[in-house]
């Protein structure tokens, strides 16, 4: 055991956090991106955390991907559409994004605020015998 | 150094770590799927060692680590984050505290060393 250890396992999870918002931004941004039907739909990611192997912290165990088949929308106007008029959007879900948007930006928070009083903790113990 | 008091306040201080530790831990997998919070104790088995008047005894086997009991959410994962922050802020205060004996009992000692 280092004796910084708390500031690096908060670390690790700063970066999970991250990691799921950076997901979650890219799931928003492509929500109205539109494909031919005879293509895959954008496929939303999903970030899985897991305990981290060394017992440390955090890390990201894995992406899930969301399903290709989309929606089909009635759009004859999009350049996109085929024969019939139809073009496919991703199967996003905005309001459970924005929830897993929530939850990632208070964890990252709440981690960043761990590393502030580790390293309050930390600088008082370098005083240590100096007064 | 090895005087009751000084190895009191150094066994706390690696308890207070060792907890400060885990709530770092706790906090960085609150989204970790059947992640059970980790829970550290030593003030008992401090004051019981200090008590019997053998405060060395609790630096190693007075640190103990448990897995919480407390319910878990849907996820399997049991971590409650104000109760984190809590535990967080008063390990903090507590671990200053600690320090600010040990100084006073360095500079106690610095005083007797250096009077004529």
């Amino acid at each position: 055991m280092s004796i910084f250890d708390a500031i690096g396992i908060a670390g690790t999870g700063v970066t999970v956090n991250r990691k799921w918002m950076d997901a979650v931004s890219d799931n928003l941004a492509n929500i109205n991106t539109a494909t031919r039907t005879s293509d895959p739909a954008y496929e939303a990611k999903y970030v899985v955390a897991a305990e981290a192997a060394d017992g440390k912290g955090t890390q990201v165990a894995g992406v899930v991907t969301g399903s290709a088949e989309g929606r089909r929308v009635y759009e004859p106007t999009n350049p996109l559409a085929d024969a019939q008029g139809y073009v496919k959007y991703p199967d996003i879900d905005m309001s459970s994004q924005m929830t897993s948007l929530m939850m990632a930006q208070r964890a990252y928070q709440a981690n960043l605020q761990t590393i502030t009083t580790a390293k309050e903790a930390y600088t008082s113990a370098l005083q240590l015998g100096k007064g | 150094m090895s005087d009751l008091t000084s190895v009191a306040l150094h066994t706390a201080l690696n308890g207070l770590q060792a907890r400060q530790r885990a709530i770092a831990d706790n906090i960085a997998n609150i989204n970790t799927k059947g992640y059970l919070a980790n829970k550290v104790q030593f003030e008992d088995a401090l004051a019981g060692a200090i008590a019997s008047g053998d405060p060395a005894s609790a630096a190693t086997s007075g640190i103990s680590t448990k897995k919480s009991l407390e319910p878990t959410r849907e996820d399997g994962n049991n971590v409650n984050l104000d109760e984190e922050t809590i535990s967080n802020i008063s390990t903090n205060l507590s671990y200053q505290t600690v320090l600010s004996a040990l100084n006073s009992k360095y500079s106690l000692l610095r005083t007797a060393m250096s009077s004529q």
